[in-house]
């Protein structure tokens, strides 16, 4: 039983981790020009203004920045040092991981994009009512007489990135970062295999009740998500939990509440979490009916859930336990998860190295000098830190969205893709290999999405042909899942058939559009 | 407020714990199956639907007016099978112009049929049939090219879905 748990705890949270890291990576770099280039007082300037626009700004900001609710942490680290107003802080932090430009593609193919569109405008809502609340209640709660950090021109500025960046990685930031993983490690030890399956179907009352109760300790970056929004409109489960799952499971985790608790105080936080809950869940059941996809017959069951639980259905002796979560963690973790994990101890290692050699504080003292005047010609114009940090966000948002285009191919790459992943989906299929069709058919369903959006990426529209034969192609694998998981061999021969007929005419729809 | 906060949280503690609790009862419940509802008057192909839609309009409208207990469900069940068309219509092969034309006869159809009932629940199906001829003819005329009518899989989806009591292996989850 304790290995179980030991190892439950372990592969749940290193996962998160792979997950989160290049979040976490852009975290700490938003955080350090913040600090360095764009100074507490335009930071502060950037997120000011009345209430009501400061709230919005800080919406709009936080939907634009690539980061998640962990990658959020370092940022709002940053942002209450500037002495940005509490309200404005918190709106930013819940609104900053529910969106960027690859979830907002990905979610407007889900059931109907109207559903995602609703979603994003409550976020907004969700951010405005209760930052405006919070701080009407609690009107002072900035922080103030904390000396501005920017640095001037040169060398300077380039090492004091990369030092802020370090030492946010080795500091309090990082640790809040941890606890916030805990929280999705403790759920993986205690919550029993695939248990969680029945419990947001559309005919649960308390869907969005319970969903609010996983969501706070739950990690989702906004991909993973939206992609268990699109598994729960495939399935059509309970649309008012998948609301709160987005909100809370994608926006909120323990490492957050901490810190509002060291930052608040028990009682401001206190209400802030119960103004954000009553709006949440109370949009969650006002959502639930209005946005149900009314094409799609309902299971009983969502699989959108399973990464929760525990990763091991049976027990087993300590070694074969770390095998197997070895051999998961090798598949599961995708490379580009790697090179941010390196990056992230490579991060870690500079952050440990400035500390342990500037203890003294010479080498800040070092990086705040102003560097002498020198002689310099017309065209070299010194670029203020302010406008560099600035070019600096813009430069990461407009990134983000060309990143999209590689991140969703064209469609004749996609299916060099999909090949790969049908083959072996259906050969395991054929062969009553759970695990391994268990992991390719995700694959492969998660690059029919892939296909959808890089189509509408490309042509600017996706016709209802080509959603229904992705849609299909989606279902078959499904109940080709559900009866390799049953053993049943005839029935599974069957669907593979039916999934290769659906491919086909995937293929063409597709292909033959494109050309 | 200190102890509504304590009350908040040992709240949402006690729905997560019910959750691990009551879902671990359910693991080994040999009654909680994971399933994919399938109406029984859903149609496994294009085809059938087509004729099912035909012979069930007429159905309706030779027995309109007789009284008969199932003729509110029999006439949402036409309802649905109407609204499944541009389904079975992608789940065949047809091109997408022909598919276009077949959803889009299947929104007409579905748009006549709505106002043949009435707000208090009443259905007006006399003629029904030849209300709905063209459509009807549309959706047949398309049939040939919709391919071989491919049979219902057999999905009795009622399985336990979780393997503890059966093997000792862990097995891994997504």
């Amino acid at each position: 039983m304790l290995p179980t748990l030991f190892f439950g705890f372990a592969v749940r949270f290193a996962q998160s981790l792979a997950q989160a890291a290049p979040f976490i990576l852009t975290g700490f770099f938003i955080a350090a020009v913040f600090r360095r280039f764009i100074g507490y007082e335009k930071t502060r300037r950037l997120f000011g203004g009345s209430e009501l626009s400061a709230l919005c700004k800080a919406w709009m900001i936080g939907m634009l920045l690539p980061v998640c609710s962990l990658g959020v942490i370092p940022v709002i680290v940053e942002l209450r040092r500037a002495g940005v107003k509490g309200g404005t802080i918190l709106a930013f932090a819940m609104s900053a991981p529910l969106f960027n430009p690859l979830s907002l593609l990905y979610g407007l193919t889900l059931s109907e994009p109207i559903a995602i569109l609703s979603f994003a405008a409550c976020s907004l809502v969700i951010v405005t009512i209760v930052g405006m609340i919070w701080d009407r209640i609690f009107p002072d709660s900035e922080l103030t007489g904390i000396a501005d950090e920017s640095v001037q021109h040169g060398i300077r500025r380039t090492v004091a990135l990369g030092v802020s960046g370090g030492k946010a990685a080795t500091g309090r930031s990082i640790g809040l970062v941890l606890l916030g993983l805990v929280g999705v490690g403790l759920l993986g030890a205690f919550i029993p295999h695939a248990s969680l399956q029945h419990h947001f179907n559309h005919d649960q009352p308390l869907a969005p009740l319970k969903m609010a109760a996983l969501g706070i300790p739950v990690y989702a970056t906004p991909m993973l998500a939206m992609s268990q929004m699109g598994m729960m409109f495939q399935h059509a489960n309970s649309i008012g939990a998948a609301f709160v799952l987005l909100v809370l499971g994608a926006g909120m985790n323990i490492g957050l509440i901490i810190w509002m608790l060291q930052e608040y105080g028990i009682k401001r936080s206190a209400v802030w979490m119960s103004i954000l809950l009553l709006v949440v869940i109370g949009l969650g059941y006002a959502v639930d009916k209005p946005l149900f996809p009314k094409d799609i017959d309902p299971a009983n069951h969502t699989h959108a859930f399973d990464i929760y639980g525990q990763p091991f259905s049976g027990t087993a002796s300590f070694g074969r336990l770390a095998t197997q979560s070895a051999e998961k963690l090798k598949r599961d973790i995708l490379p580009y998860e790697w090179y941010s994990l390196e990056l992230l101890a490579l991060l870690i290692a500079v952050g440990c190295v400035v500390r342990l050699a500037d203890r003294n504080g010479r080498f800040e003292n070092w990086i705040a000098q102003v560097p002498p005047p020198t002689e310099i010609g017309r065209m070299d114009i010194v670029v203020p830190p302010s406008v560099l940090g600035g070019l600096s966000l813009v430069g990461l948002v407009i990134f983000s969205a060309v990143g999209c285009y590689a991140y969703y191919p064209p469609a004749n790459e996609v299916f060099e893709e999909i090949g790969i992943a049908k083959g072996e989906a259906l050969s395991a299929g054929l062969s009553g290999d759970v695990t391994h069709a268990e992991y390719w058919i995700d694959v492969y369903q998660e690059w029919t999405r892939k296909l959808e959006v890089g189509t509408f990426l490309r042509t600017g529209q996706l016709s209802d042909y080509q959603r229904w034969k992705a849609r299909l192609v989606r279902e078959h694998l499904e109940m080709l899942k559900h009866t390799v998981e049953d053993g049943e061999k005839e029935e599974a021969r069957a669907w593979v058939a039916k999934v290769q007929r659906s491919h086909k005419r995937m293929h063409a729809a597709f292909l033959n559009s494109e050309s | 407020m200190k102890l509504f906060f304590t009350s908040m949280s040992v709240f949402l503690l006690c729905c997560l714990c019910g959750c691990g609790s009551s879902e671990h009862a359910e693991a080994h419940d040999d009654d909680q199956h994971l399933e994919h509802f399938v109406p029984h008057h859903k149609s496994p192909n294009y085809a059938e639907a087509v004729e099912q839609i035909a012979h069930r309009a007429k159905h309706l409208s030779d027995h309109a007016g007789h009284g008969h207990d199932d003729e509110a469900q029999e006439f949402q069940e036409l309802l649905d099978i109407v609204n499944w068309i541009p389904e079975l219509a992608a789940d065949s092969d047809l091109n997408e112009a022909d598919w276009n034309t077949a959803a889009s006869a299947a929104r007409v159809l579905g748009q006549n049929l709505a106002t043949r009932k009435s707000p208090d629940g009443t259905l007006d199906l006399k003629q029904l049939p030849q209300a709905i001829t063209q459509e009807v003819q549309t959706l047949q005329s398309l049939v040939p090219d919709a391919g071989k009518p491919e049979p219902a899989i057999h999905h009795d989806h009622d399985h336990d879905h979780d393997h503890d009591h059966d093997h000792d292996d862990p097995k891994t989850e997504n």
